[in-house]
């Protein structure tokens, strides 16, 4: 192989570990959602993915994520908690709240309807 | 028999713990009342009640007694609009995609027609430039802003794959247009994409049509339902007829319907009598005769005669939108059979980006031509589909509950569907589910020099104390033969066995099965054997003992319903195992279940006995079990069951124990409950299967650069479009 041949591969493999990297590794923003009135509540903003992606809340406040849907591919139409057992049509251009009280510890998915979207919930004690 | 509901109650004014027990502890005292919590946080009082005792107006007035301020939920309808909602937004969205497919396939066509019109016309590339913007920045210009958005949140989806390879394509093209020289100096031949990009763009949002509109119809059942629902009614008021909108109708109005129209609202009847059509909501296509007393629902069609109705449950209560919710939530819902396509989804498209730069890689070093490595790694992003795999399930899930709905059976969602088709064995209720449920007195053998009318009347006395289906039907036959009730006192109900009380004049009336007769110290005797005999044949014994005497056995006999032998037949020919369990005697059971075919017979169960006994047969091996019982009293088995299948009416749905209730109060409804699940999973299968199978066929094709990014992006086009379709033949 020439060296071209060599450089090309190379630039290969690092696109490809750069591609992995950011879209499994990369830390995204984390927001801590506010405590008002004996409630923890943060908006959401989705567009092409939820901002921000990962939200702290404490364990055992109510909390309140209030997802503002700016975007009109059906796509993000729908937000589920799994572990939480919520799924809820997100009208678009709205500000849907979702209400949920978190009883354990840990890191909690946010995902889509087709599970494209990911977002995180860390509660923490 | 108990009818449970279930309300929430806005409470205001309360401030403190000490205001929230003071409510709850009213309302607990109001007769009637099973259950009430108070959420001071939410400011609201969920009560659990006995529709025959208490109305909820009754509950407001309860909790205003205690000094706060309380009023019946307003009539919203905010369930069917939410549904109107999201229609509306569907339809717009195919709408749009229609116009944007239609200018963006005659362009493609233009793309590729016109340079063989004029092939070396100078000003060609720059046309075919223009024209091919005009679909990245206008029609296609969602997949680019889209993608770029999920970028910016370190995510990638279906837009991230179209968005890269046309990209790439359309960069490519335009550098060639825009100094053709610079590749041919490097030995690249300065080749122009346009025609690929046009094609990808318009068959993608081709296939993008084709998807909406079949997901449209994965909700047209429900859609169906929330149509039903008139948006006016006629009421009395002032003596007048009044119309006014559904919103502004109250619990308590009394509201007409005329043949012909949609009965407006959950009421009971006060006057007149039909035939009223409920086969939208239970599948049964004969009308029911309602008259005065009786109960109709919201949404369906009063046939024959004018009817006067006292409108009670409205709104988000009301059953209608009840099973609309239920329903959305359920189509809304997962199976567990999803969870391998969301681990596959989550990392699908990162990856088929890096087999794509692999592949360009490969053929770049391959072939020296840096053309085919684009065209190879374009192919491979654009076949690509992460779409039919988020589809696969999901559909299949909305078509089959909507197919459901259909057939009077209510689904809670994938869950629940999932685990019914994996039933083999179905353990049957006999009272109410085999049998209608409504027993009635058929046989009086007397013992001891009592007559029959005395029997009766001090047995019914006891009876109209006790809630059991059988003491019914011994108070129905003294009103039915015009005998007056014994008065009695010191009642006392003795579960699974019957009820005793005193007579006026002292003596203990006991009233039950051999096991009260035992209880009590009574020597049945004789009766035994008539108790046997009416036992054989499918009559339920009742003795009834004055002191220590037995005086009489009655038989009552709960007719078997015409559907349950075909019913129990297609269980049995679908490889399901059937049991019986009820708390009759033995021979009572075993005479109705061979009646109806049924080999395996659990006599004498305790009610409480019921949830035991299923978990029982689930020791007895790996078995999927389902148990089928009203909704109520069966609700502790219901729940203990593998699948809870309630048995309910129209408008008695309790939902709530059950992971399907069946509207119909048919046992076929059971049967098609079961082999519904078990399509939907098959069809939840073969999507999963082609999905995949197409990904991992497509994938390595692309790379081989056996396809052209053109065929790619018809294939990943109508691969989502055909597991939508797949999933639409469930409504067959």
């Amino acid at each position: 192989m020439s060296s071209n041949d060599w450089i090309l591969v190379l630039a290969g493999i690092a696109a490809i570990v750069w591609v992995n990297w950011y879209f499994f590794f990369a830390t995204r923003p984390a927001a801590t959602a506010a405590l008002a009135e004996g409630r923890q509540e943060i908006e959401i903003v989705v567009r092409g993915g939820y901002d921000p992606g990962i939200v702290r809340v404490k364990r055992g406040v109510p909390v309140r994520l209030v997802f503002n849907r700016q975007d009109t591919s059906s796509c993000s139409e729908e937000v589920v908690l799994t572990d939480f057992g919520i799924k809820r049509f997100l009208p678009a251009g709205e500000r849907t709240p979702v209400d949920l009280t978190p009883d354990k510890t840990g890191q909690f998915e946010i995902t889509c309807g087709m599970s494209m979207l990911h977002g995180k919930l860390v509660v923490e004690s | 028999m108990a009818a449970t509901s279930r309300i929430t109650i806005p409470v205001s004014g309360m401030h403190c713990a000490a205001c929230q027990s003071r409510v709850q502890g009213a309302l607990a005292q109001t007769p009637g009342v099973s259950d009430a919590t108070v959420n001071l946080m939410l400011n609201n009082a969920t009560v659990t009640y006995d529709e025959n005792e208490v109305r909820p107006d009754a509950l407001v007035e309860a909790i205003k007694r205690t000094g706060y301020d309380a009023a019946l939920p307003a009539a919203d309808t905010d369930t069917f609009q939410e549904q109107e909602r999201q229609d509306a937004e569907r339809a717009r969205e195919v709408h749009e995609l229609t116009r944007r497919t239609a200018v963006s396939l005659s362009v493609a066509v233009l793309t590729m027609v016109l340079p063989m019109v004029a092939m070396h016309a100078a000003w060609m590339p720059w046309l075919l430039l223009v024209l091919t913007s005009a679909l990245v920045f206008w029609t296609g210009r969602h997949f680019y802003v889209r993608a770029w958005r999920a970028f910016r949140h370190h995510s990638a989806d279906m837009n991230t794959l179209i968005a890269v390879g046309t990209g790439a394509a359309y960069l490519y093209s335009v550098a060639a247009t825009a100094a053709p020289r610079f590749f041919a100096e490097r030995g690249v031949a300065p080749a122009l994409y346009y025609e690929a990009v046009a094609f990808i763009i318009g068959l993608i949002l081709l296939g993008n049509t084709f998807e909406a509109r079949a997901k449209r119809q994965t909700t047209a059942a429900l859609r169906a339902l929330a149509d039903l629902q008139p948006k006016r009614v006629r009421v009395l008021r002032n003596l007048r007829e009044e119309d006014i909108p559904i919103e502004a109708l109250e619990p308590g109005d009394v509201f007409v319907v005329r043949p012909g129209e949609r009965v407006p609202a959950d009421g009971e009847v006060v006057s007149g009598s039909s035939a009223v059509d409920e086969s939208m909501l239970t599948g049964e296509s004969m009308p029911v005769a309602k008259t005065k007393g009786d109960r109709v629902v919201g949404g369906t069609i009063n046939r024959t005669g004018a009817l006067k109705a006292r409108a009670t449950t409205l709104g988000e209560q009301s059953a209608l939108a009840r099973i609309v919710k239920l329903m959305r939530d359920a189509q809304g819902s997962r199976a567990p059979i999803q969870t391998l396509a969301d681990r596959v989804s989550a990392i699908f498209v990162p990856t088929v980006i890096s087999i794509a730069i692999a592949t360009g890689v490969a053929w770049a070093l391959a072939s020296d031509s840096p053309l085919k490595a684009l065209v190879a790694a374009i192919s491979v992003l654009i076949i690509a589909c992460p779409c039919a795999m988020g589809l696969a399930v999901p559909t299949a899930l909305m078509v089959a509950t909507g197919k459901g709905a259909a057939l009077g059976v209510l689904i809670k969602g994938g869950e629940a569907l999932q685990r019914a088709h994996e039933i083999d064995v179905v353990v049957l209720d006999k009272t109410g589910t085999i049998t209608e449920g409504k027993p009635t007195v058929t046989d009086v053998v007397l013992c001891a020099g009592v007559d029959e009318q005395t029997v009766l009347s001090l047995a019914a006395g006891v009876e109209a104390l006790s809630e059991h289906p059988l003491a019914d039907a011994i108070v129905r036959a003294t009103s039915e033969r015009g005998i007056e009730r014994a008065r009695v006192r010191d009642f006392e109900s003795v579960t699974g066995r019957g009820a005793m009380a005193r007579s006026s004049d002292g003596r203990r009336v006991g009233v039950g099965n051999v096991r009260l007769m035992e209880r009590l110290g009574v020597a049945p005797g004789d009766s035994v054997n008539h108790a046997t005999r009416l036992a054989a044949a499918a009559r339920t014994p009742v003795f009834v003992a004055v002191d220590d005497r037995v005086v009489a056995v009655l038989g009552v006999a709960d007719p078997v319903k015409p559907t349950s032998r075909d019913a129990v037949a297609a269980l049995k020919g679908m490889g399901i195992r059937v049991i019986m369990l009820t708390g009759d005697a033995r021979a009572t059971a075993q005479a109705i279940a061979q009646s109806v075919g049924i080999d395996e017979v659990h006599a004498e169960v305790l009610p409480e006995g019921k949830a035991e006994a299923v978990r029982n047969l689930k020791h007895g091996g790996r078995h999927v079990i389902a148990m089928v019982g009203d909704g109520i009293n069966d609700a502790p088995a219901l729940a203990q069951a593998d699948v809870g299948i309630a048995i309910g009416t129209g408008t008695d749905i309790a939902i709530e124990a059950a992971d399907i209730t069946l509207m119909r109060a048919d046992l076929t409804a059971a049967v098609d409950a079961i082999a519904l699940a078990r399509r939907a999973m098959r069809t939840m299968r073969q999507n999963l299967f082609w999905a995949f199978i197409y990904n991992v066929i497509g994938i390595p094709l692309a790379a081989l650069g056996l396809l052209s990014p053109i065929i790619a992006s018809a294939a990943m086009a109508f691969s989502s479009v055909s597991v939508v379709g797949n999933s639409l033949r469930l409504r067959r």
